[in-house]
């Protein structure tokens, strides 16, 4: 996983050094639809901080995020009532918000934790089956999972 | 349609069945679908008589091939008759094809 993003970091001007990744496509060339799965819960793991550096790497390097699916504990990001410590929750909103970017909570694993609609479930998160999960691994080109 | 790998390596519990229930509604949609049983989820297919699990219904929903890694098995103490599924076993050389066999390896 870390050595992909490692060959996503773009240079810090936004561009790839010379040769340093020749087989990634150009930008906008082939650029691929990337979808993520993030698993792992935002205060137990960095799942959802790995994926969002991730995001924003491949963003940068011409490619295009569809649909960021968290599931099992990675829905906790989700929860309005949890506090939003490091500010990964808002930093994700303004990612999907930049970027077009539907930001999907399983709406059974979400259920199981309390995250429910019109109560606990925080503005521009989504609930939905796992059957968009499913979807996404048909239509992306990828789909990372963290 | 993609074929879809998945690794299961976590032990048995509530995490661990969330997976499973992807994976049948993986299967449902017609998906192509394996499971790849390695280290800590190797527990997943032993005791399943004495307990409740979706790990069960698996070949029942499309999920085409269960294969388990019997050097996880071994270094556990256990063996393929523990596991009351039909599952293949598959030594470090089979684990390495059936991973890159498929177009997408869905981790746990």
């Amino acid at each position: 996983m870390y050595t992909l993003f490692a060959r996503l970091r773009p240079h810090a001007n936004n561009k790839m050094p010379e040769g340093y990744h020749a087989h990634l496509p150009e930008r906008g060339a082939s650029a691929l639809r990337i979808d993520l799965l993030i698993q792992g819960g935002p205060l137990a793991t960095t799942a959802a901080n790995n994926a969002l550096a991730f995001a924003r790497a491949a963003v940068a390097a011409g490619h295009s995020v569809g649909r960021v699916f968290f599931y099992k504990e990675a829905v906790a990001i989700g929860n309005r009532f949890a506090e939003d410590k490091g500010g990964l929750r808002a930093a994700w909103l303004e990612f999907g918000g930049g970027h077009g970017v539907e930001l999907v909570l399983c709406v059974s694993a979400a259920e199981r934790r309390g995250v429910v609609e019109r109560h606990t479930l925080a503005e521009g998160f989504l609930l939905r089956g796992l059957g968009v999960l499913v979807e996404a691994m048909v239509e992306s080109d990828r789909l990372v999972s963290f | 349609m993609k074929s879809v790998l998945y690794l299961i390596r976590q032990p048995p519990g509530a995490l661990a069945d969330e997976t499973t229930d992807l994976m049948l509604v993986s299967g449902v949609f017609e998906q192509p679908t394996s499971v790849l049983f390695l280290d800590e989820g190797v527990w997943q297919l032993v005791g399943l008589d004495e307990r409740q699990s979706s790990v069960k219904a698996l070949p029942t929903y499309d999920v085409d091939a269960l294969h388990v890694a019997v050097e996880s098995l071994e270094s556990r103490g256990l063996r393929l008759e523990d596991i009351a599924l039909p599952v293949h076993p598959a030594d470090a050389a089979a684990v390495r094809r059936i991973i890159a066999g498929h177009d997408l390896v869905v981790t746990d």
